[in-house]
C-alpha cells in the first residue's frame, strides 16, 4: 500500500480529534462539578450570607463527614456496578448495638469494633448474596434494609438509646478546633481513594465494573471483588454508626430513615461517580457529600420546607443520571 | 437479463476500526432461493440487517422491481414485506406460541378487543403447514429449540411478506423438521416469494437454492447459479486464498516434549470426552465448523465455562504430572472469540489494557501498589515489539483499529508470557495486511517456545500455521492430523457434519 503525505496528515488529525475528544470526555465530568459548586457558592453568598458565619461552616464539615462515609462505601460498590440501599439502615443497626452495649457496661471501645463489625457483617451477607448466589444488588439490599430498620425499630422498641458522656467525649474529641469525625472522614476518603486508583485490588474493581467477562478471562477473582465491596460499604457504615451516635448522644432507628439513602445516593451521583460501574471515585464521593450537605443547610437556611427540599433532591439526582446515561450513549 | 426483485447496490458499511461491508451488490429474484454464505464475520449478518431496517448503510441503495426504497426502520422493511427469520430466538418465553406469532399484528374487533379465536384459527394452519405437533396454547418456554425455530419460522409466514430471511434455520432443527421446513420453502417459491438462505451448511444449498453468493470480509467473492460453482469452490471461496504468513516445513513434528494433557474433558450436551496432548512450541490447531465445539473446548479448558469433568496434566521438569485444572489454568492465556465482549476492557487505556492479567507481577515488593513505572516501561516494550500504532499509551482502546485492538490483548497475554496461549479466531474482522501481521506474532510467538491453540474459520490460515490438526464434529475430536494433510481432506472432514443435522434436544 502507499500512502501519501496527506492521507497521513488526515488520518493522524482524524486520530488527535478523537483522542482529544475522549480526554474532553473524562475533563467534562469533573468540570460539571466544579460549575455546580461555583454556583452554589454564588446563590449562596445573595440570598444566604449566614451561611458563612464560622460555626454553620464547622456544622457543615462534621455533617458532611458523616455522610460522605457512607458514600464512600456506596461509591466502592457503584464501581463494580452494583448497589447498596442497605447502608443507612446498617448504619443505624449497628448504632443501636453499641449504645446498647454500652448501656450495658461494655467499655466504649470494644463497643465500637463491634459495632464496625456489625456493619460488616450484615455486608458480607449482602456481598454472599451478591457475588455467590447472583441475587440482584437492587432486591438484595432494599430488602436488607426493610430487615435492618424492622430489627432496629423491634429491639429499641422507638425508643432512643442514649450514650454515656465519656463516649461522646472521646469520639467528638476536638483537634484545632474541629472534632475527630472531620478527620477521620479525611482520612477514610484519603486511603480509599489511594486504594481505588493505586493498588491491584483498585484496578480490580474498575475493570470488573467496565467488563465483567473480560475481567474473567483476565482471570481476576470478581466474585471476590464484589463480595469485598459489599463488606467494605458495611464496615463503613458501622463507622458512620459510630460517629452518628456519639453526635446525636443517642442511637435510634430514625437515623437510618429511607430519605438517608437519597443522600447517599445523590451525594455518590453529585460527585461523579457512575451506577453503571466503573467510573468515578471515593475522592468525588466525598466532595458530593459536602455538596449534598450543602445544599441541604441552605434549604434549612432559607426555610425551605421538607417535603419541597425532598422534591428539590430527588429532581438533583434525576438530573445527574440523566447526564450520566446520555454520557454513556454517546 | 431479467430484474431482479430485490437489490442491494453497492451496499458499504463502516463499523469503528472495521469495514463490514465493501461495495456489496446482492440480488435475488421472485420464485428463488438464493444462499448467502460467509465465514464468521464476513458480514452476512451486517448485509441481512441493513436488508431489515436494523442498520443503516453508509453507501448504496436497495431497489425492489427496480425501484430505490427507503428503508430506515424494521416496520419500514415489514410494511416492505420483508421477513426476517431469526438464528437468536427472539421469543418471549412466558407468552403462548400464538401470541409470539401475533405479537406486532394482534388481529383485533371492533378496535379494541384481541381476536383469540382468528389467531388460534390461523396460527393452526401455519402450525399444520410447517408439520409442527404443538397447540397454538402452548407456552414457549415449555418447548425445545427445534419447535421454538418453527414458532419463529411460522410468524414469517404469517403477514402478506414477499421476501423471506432464515439465519441458519436448521441448526437447532430435527431430520423431520427439516425436510418440512425445506417444503416450505419448496411452496413459497411456488408462489413466486423470494427466499434469502443462510447457513454453514453447503449440502442445504444445493438441496434448497438456486442461486448462491459468497461474502468474505465485507466483499462479494463469488457466486451463480448453484450450477456454476462447485461445493468445493464455495469452501475454498468461503474460507479465502489470501496467502499469509507460510511456516513452510519448519514444523513441529516432536511428540517427546509434552506440556499440557487434557483427557475426558465433557460437558453434558456441548462435547464429550475429549482428550488430547500439547507440545511445547507447537501450534495445534482446532478445527471445524461453527458449533462443533471448537470453541466450546477452547472455553472448557480454560475454565470460562463450567464442565462437567476434566483431568489434566502438566509438565513439570519434562514430566507430564497430574495437578488440579486451577494449576493447569494459571499457566494459560486466552484470546477470546469477541475481543469487544469478553477480551478488552474499551473504555480503559491501552496501557490498562495491556497490564490487565499481568497485575499481579507489577506491584511493589511486600505491598499491592502497582508500580506504575514497570508498568509503563512493559507497555511500552510491547507496544513495540508487537508495532502497535497508537499516539499514547493513555489512548482509549475504544478508538484503535480491530488490527490494534487485537495486538493489544495479545500484548496483554505476552506480558504475563503464559507456557499456553488459547486464541480463538485472533484475525476475525481483520484487513488482510492486519491479519498477515497477527499471524507473524503467532508464529513468533511460538518460537519463542509458547504451545498454542488455535482456532480459525479460514482454512489457509490453519493450514499456514498449525503443526497439527484436531477435527472437530459434534462436540467430538474425528481426526487428529499432522501437518502436511490436504486441505480438501480437511475441509471435507468438517464438512461430514452436513449430512448429520443435530437430532431434535429437547430440554
Amino acid at each position: 500500500m502507499k500512502f501519501d503525505s496527506n492521507t497521513v496528515k488526515l488520518a493522524c488529525s482524524k486520530t488527535d480529534s478523537i483522542i482529544k475528544k475522549y480526554g474532553e470526555k473524562r475533563r467534562y465530568r469533573k468540570i460539571v462539578t466544579v460549575v455546580v459548586v461555583i454556583l452554589i457558592i454564588a446563590v449562596i453568598y445573595i440570598f444566604v450570607p449566614r451561611f458563612f458565619n464560622p460555626r454553620n461552616l464547622k456544622n457543615i464539615l462534621v455533617q458532611s463527614s458523616t455522610l460522605g462515609l457512607m458514600a464512600i462505601g456506596m461509591t466502592l460498590v457503584y464501581l463494580t456496578g452494583g448497589m447498596d440501599l442497605s447502608i443507612p439502615s446498617v448504619m443505624a443497626l449497628s448504632g443501636i448495638i453499641g449504645a446498647i452495649l454500652m448501656q450495658s457496661g461494655v467499655n466504649p471501645v470494644i463497643a465500637a469494633i463491634i459495632t464496625i463489625l456489625a456493619g460488616g457483617a450484615v455486608g458480607a451477607i449482602n456481598g454472599l448474596s451478591v457475588s455467590a448466589l447472583k441475587m440482584i444488588p437492587f432486591v438484595v439490599t432494599l430488602a436488607m434494609m426493610q430487615v435492618m430498620s424492622g430489627v432496629s425499630t423491634w429491639i429499641t422498641n422507638s425508643v432512643s438509646v442514649v450514650v454515656p458522656l465519656s463516649y461522646i467525649n472521646i469520639v467528638l474529641f476536638k483537634i484545632a478546633g474541629l472534632p475527630l469525625p472531620v478527620y477521620i472522614f479525611i482520612v477514610i476518603t484519603a486511603i480509599s481513594t489511594f486504594l481505588c486508583k493505586s493498588t491491584l485490588s483498585g484496578r480490580w474493581l474498575y475493570a470488573v465494573g467496565i467488563n465483567m467477562n473480560s475481567a474473567k478471562v483476565c482471570k481476576i477473582p470478581a466474585d471476590r471483588i464484589v463480595f469485598f465491596t459489599y463488606v467494605f460499604s458495611g464496615s463503613l457504615a458501622g463507622v458512620t454508626g459510630i460517629l452518628l451516635t456519639a453526635r446525636l448522644g443517642a442511637a435510634g432507628p430514625l437515623m437510618g430513615s429511607s430519605n438517608v439513602i437519597l443522600d447517599v445516593m445523590s451525594a455518590a451521583v453529585v460527585g461523579g461517580v457512575s451506577i453503571y460501574g466503573g467510573v468515578g471515585s471515593p475522592l468525588g464521593a466525598a466532595l458530593g457529600a459536602v455538596i449534598i450537605t450543602v445544599l441541604n443547610n441552605v434549604l434549612n437556611l432559607l426555610r425551605v420546607d421538607f417535603f419541597p427540599a425532598q422534591v428539590i433532591k430527588g429532581v438533583l439526582i434525576i438530573v445527574f443520571v440523566a447526564l450520566d446515561s446520555f454520557r454513556r450513549k454517546k | 437479463m431479467r430484474v431482479p426483485f430485490l437489490r442491494m447496490k453497492e451496499i458499504g458499511k463502516r463499523f469503528p476500526g472495521v469495514q463490514a461491508l465493501q461495495d456489496v451488490t446482492f440480488d435475488a429474484f421472485q420464485g428463488e432461493a438464493i444462499a448467502l454464505l460467509g465465514a464468521n464475520g464476513a458480514g452476512k449478518s451486517t448485509l441481512m440487517n441493513v436488508l431489515g431496517g436494523i442498520i443503516s448503510p453508509d453507501e448504496g441503495v436497495i431497489q425492489i422491481n427496480g425501484k430505490t426504497i427507503n428503508i430506515k426502520t424494521p416496520k419500514d422493511a415489514s410494511e416492505i414485506g420483508i421477513a426476517f427469520v431469526h438464528q437468536e430466538m427472539a421469543l418471549l418465553p412466558t407468552m403462548t406460541v400464538m401470541d409470539n406469532m401475533f405479537i406486532s399484528d394482534y388481529p383485533v374487533s371492533m378496535k379494541i378487543k384481541i381476536n383469540r379465536a382468528i389467531m388460534r384459527k390461523q396460527c393452526s394452519e401455519v402450525l399444520d403447514l410447517l408439520g409442527c405437533r404443538i397447540s397454538p396454547e402452548n407456552y414457549i418456554r415449555d418447548l425445545g429449540t427445534g419447535d421454538r425455530q418453527m414458532v419463529e419460522i411460522g410468524r414469517a409466514l404469517l403477514g402478506q411478506n414477499k421476501i423471506f430471511i432464515f439465519d441458519e434455520p436448521t441448526s437447532s432443527l430435527s431430520k423431520r423438521e427439516k425436510l418440512n421446513l425445506v417444503r416450505v420453502i419448496q411452496k413459497l417459491k411456488d408462489e413466486g416469494m423470494t427466499v434469502i438462505y443462510i447457513t454453514h451448511f453447503l449440502n442445504e444449498v444445493y438441496e434448497i437454492c438456486e442461486r448462491v453468493s459468497v461474502l468474505r470480509s465485507g466483499q462479494v467473492v463469488g457466486g451463480g447459479t448453484i450450477e456454476e460453482v462447485q461445493m468445493i469452490n464455495l469452501v475454498r471461496l468461503m474460507v479465502g486464498e489470501v496467502k499469509i504468513e507460510d511456516r513452510g516445513t519448519e514444523r513441529i513434528t516432536s511428540v517427546d516434549n509434552p506440556i499440557m494433557e487434557v483427557s475426558s474433558l465433557t460437558r453434558k450436551g456441548v462435547y464429550k470426552d475429549i482428550n488430547f496432548t500439547l507440545h511445547k512450541g507447537e501450534i495445534l490447531g482446532f478445527w471445524g465448523l461453527l458449533g462443533s465445539g471448537r470453541t466450546e473446548v477452547a472455553r472448557g479448558v480454560v475454565g470460562l465455562d463450567p464442565v462437567d469433568s476434566v483431568k489434566m496434566k502438566i509438565s513439570k521438569n519434562g514430566e507430564l504430572q497430574p495437578a488440579t485444572p486451577d494449576t493447569v489454568r494459571r499457566q494459560i492465556g486466552m484470546v477470546t472469540e469477541e475481543r469487544r465482549v469478553d477480551g478488552l476492557f474499551l473504555p480503559m487505556s491501552v496501557k490498562r489494557n495491556m497490564s490487565m492479567a499481568n497485575l499481579n507481577n507489577l506491584i511493589k515488593k511486600n505491598s499491592s501498589v502497582i508500580d506504575k513505572s514497570k508498568e509503563n516501561l512493559l507497555c511500552d516494550e510491547f507496544v513495540d515489539r508487537l508495532n502497535i500504532q497508537i499516539s499514547d499509551k493513555e489512548q482509549i482502546v475504544e478508538t484503535l483499529s480491530g488490527g490494534n485492538q487485537q495486538k493489544v490483548i495479545l500484548g496483554r497475554w505476552l506480558e504475563v508470557n503464559p507456557s499456553i496461549l488459547i486464541m480463538d479466531e485472533p484475525t476475525r474482522g481483520l484487513d488482510v495486511s492486519a491479519k498477515a501481521e497477527i499471524a507473524r506474532i503467532i508464529v513468533r510467538i511460538a518460537k519463542e517456545g509458547t504451545s498454542i491453540i488455535l482456532i480459525s474459520s479460514e482454512i489457509d490460515e490453519m493450514m499456514s500455521l498449525c503443526d497439527r490438526f484436531l477435527v472437530f464434529n459434534k462436540g467430538k475430536i474425528i481426526a487428529d492430523l499432522a501437518y502436511g494433510v490436504s486441505e480438501d481432506k480437511l475441509v471435507g472432514l468438517a464438512a461430514g457434519a452436513d449430512e448429520v443435522i443435530q437430532e431434535g434436544d429437547n430440554e
